[in-house]
C-alpha cells in the first residue's frame, strides 16, 4: 500500500508544479522577445570581474532590443539584471528573474521582478525551453547542470538548437579538456566547436545571437 | 493576451500527459524491491569496454545484496548494468529501465521492466527521487546532466544526502579538477559540496558506501 502514498505525494508535487508552470510561461511571455537566458554562480562575485562583464553583456542584449532571463538570485545572476533594467528604455518588460524557493532565503533582487517556484525542474523548464540562446558565465554545480542540461536535449532534438555559448576561457579551461577527452574517447558524439562557442570577447557572444537570429 | 493564454492552454495540457505518466512511473516503480540505487553512465559504450564490464559486476552483485537498480534504460553502461542484474533471475523485478520516447534508441533486452517518458524531466526526477544512492559511470551530456542535478539538489537540501560516487578516476580527473581549480578557487562551489561524492576506481568501496546508506546486513 506503500505505492497509493507515494501516488498521492507526486499528485501534490505535479498539481503546485503545474500551476506555477502555467504562471511562469505567462510571466515569460510578458517579456520583450526574443529572450536570452542567461546562467552563471551566485558564489562570491557580487563585483568580482565575471559580475561585471555579465552586467555589460546583458546591457548591450538590451540594447539590441532582446530581453534577458536569470535564475534569480545574486552574483552574476543580478548583474545580468540589473545590467538589461539599467539599460533599457522600457523597464516593465526587460528581465525576469526564476527563484526557487527555500533555497538560502537569497533570492533577492534589487533590479528585476522575480518569481519563485518551489522546484528545480519547473524553474530549468522555464529558464531553457523560452530562449533563443544561453550564456553561461562562470559558476558552480547549478551552472554546470544547466548547461548540460541544454547541450542534453538539443543533442537529442527535444528541444530546437540554439547557440550555446560559454564565458570565461580561463575558468572554464578545465571543464572543456574534460570535454575533449571524452570526446575522444567517445562518450560524447558531438565536437566541441559545434556544440559550443567558447569567448572572451562581449561583442562576439552579442554578434552570434544575432547572426543566429538571422 | 489571446496568444499568452493559448500557450499556458498547451502548457497545462503537455502538463497533464506529464502528471499521468509519473504517477504511473511511481506505481511502476514501488514494485521494486528493497533499497533502490540509481546508475548512471554513457550510452556509446560498448561490450569490450572496462567500465562496461565493471558495472556489469555492479549490476550482479547488487541484486546478491538485495538491492534494485534504476537506470535510463537506454544501451551503454545502462545495459551493461540492468544484464548484471537479470543474470541472476529471483523471481520479482530488481531492475528497472525509465525510458524517454522518440530518441531513436532500443530500450536494451535485460531491462525486465521497462517503460518511457515523454519528457526528460519527468525520468530525471524518477530517477532521483527513490534513489538511496547514485553511481556514475563515464558518460557524456546527459549523465553530467544527472550527475549535476543530483549535486545541486542535495546541495540546496531539496533532497536527502546520499551516497554519490563517481566511477573511473581517470574520466573524472579533469572534472574534479576543473572544480578543485577554478570553481573553489573563485567561491562557486564550497568545500562542503565537493564532499557529497567520492571518486573511486574501486568496486569494493562502492560497496562499502552503498551499504552504509541502505542499511543491508551482510
Amino acid at each position: 500500500m506503500k505505492w497509493i502514498v507515494d501516488v498521492l505525494k507526486v499528485w501534490l508535487v505535479s498539481i503546485k508544479s503545474a500551476f506555477q508552470l502555467s504562471y511562469g510561461v505567462f510571466k515569460l511571455r510578458h517579456l520583450r522577445q526574443p529572450v536570452v537566458a542567461v546562467f552563471g554562480g551566485k558564489g562570491a562575485y557580487a563585483k568580482g570581474k565575471y559580475a561585471m562583464w555579465a552586467y555589460d553583456f546583458s546591457a548591450k542584449i538590451a540594447k539590441q532590443g532582446m530581453s534577458i532571463i536569470t535564475g534569480g538570485g545574486p552574483g552574476i545572476m543580478e548583474a545580468a539584471n540589473c545590467g538589461a533594467y539599467e539599460a533599457s528604455k522600457k523597464k516593465k518588460d526587460a528581465t525576469l528573474g526564476i527563484g526557487v524557493t527555500g533555497v538560502d532565503k537569497d533570492f533577492f533582487n534589487e533590479c528585476a521582478p522575480i518569481i519563485t517556484v518551489d522546484y528545480f525542474f519547473v524553474r530549468k523548464w522555464l529558464l531553457t525551453h523560452y530562449a533563443c540562446s544561453f550564456v553561461i558565465f562562470p559558476g558552480g554545480i547549478g551552472t554546470v547542470d544547466e548547461l548540460f542540461e541544454a547541450l542534453n536535449l538539443m543533442k537529442l532534438n527535444k528541444m530546437k538548437r540554439v547557440p550555446v555559448i560559454l564565458v570565461g576561457v580561463e575558468y572554464w579551461h578545465n571543464l572543456i579538456e574534460w570535454y575533449k577527452q571524452a570526446h575522444e574517447d567517445d562518450f560524447i558524439s558531438t565536437p566541441i566547436e559545434k556544440a559550443l562557442v567558447i569567448t572572451d570577447d562581449l561583442d562576439e557572444a552579442v554578434q552570434s545571437i544575432i547572426n543566429f537570429r538571422r | 493576451m489571446m496568444n499568452r493564454i493559448g500557450i499556458c492552454l498547451s502548457t497545462s495540457w503537455r502538463l497533464f500527459k506529464v502528471f499521468w505518466q509519473t504517477v504511473y512511473g511511481v506505481f511502476r516503480i514501488s514494485k521494486l524491491q528493497g533499497p533502490i540505487v540509481s546508475i548512471f553512465g554513457g550510452a556509446r559504450v560498448t561490450g569490450e569496454d572496462f567500465y562496461f564490464k565493471k558495472a556489469h559486476e555492479l549490476g550482479r552483485r547488487l541484486t546478491e545484496l538485495d538491492i534494485s537498480v534504476l537506470t535510463g534504460g537506454g544501451p551503454g553502461i545502462m545495459e551493461a548494468a540492468s544484464c548484471g542484474v537479470a543474470a541472476l533471475p529471483k523471481g520479482k523485478a530488481r531492475i528497472m529501465g525509465i525510458g524517454v520516447t522518440d530518441l531513436g534508441e532500443e530500450p536494451n533486452k535485460c531491462a525486465q521492466e521497462f517503460f518511457a517518458l515523454d519528457y526528460f524531466f519527468a525520468r530525471k526526477w524518477l530517477l532521483t527521487h527513490f534513489s538511496s544512492a547514485f553511481v556514475v559511470f563515464p558518460g557524456g551530456f546527459g549523465t553530467l546532466d544527472e550527475l549535476a542535478e543530483v549535486l545541486t539538489l542535495i546541495q540546496t537540501k531539496k533532497l536527502k544526502r546520499v551516497p554519490i560516487v563517481l566511477f573511473g578516476m581517470e574520466y573524472w580527473q579533469p572534472f574534479m579538477q576543473w572544480l578543485k581549480d577554478e570553481a573553489l578557487k573563485h567561491g562557486t562551489v564550497s568545500e562542503d559540496d565537493l564532499k557529497l561524492f567520492t571518486l573511486t576506481d574501486d568496486l569494493e568501496q562502492v560497496f562499502c558506501l552503498i551499504r552504509d546508506e541502505c542499511k543491508v546486513e551482510l
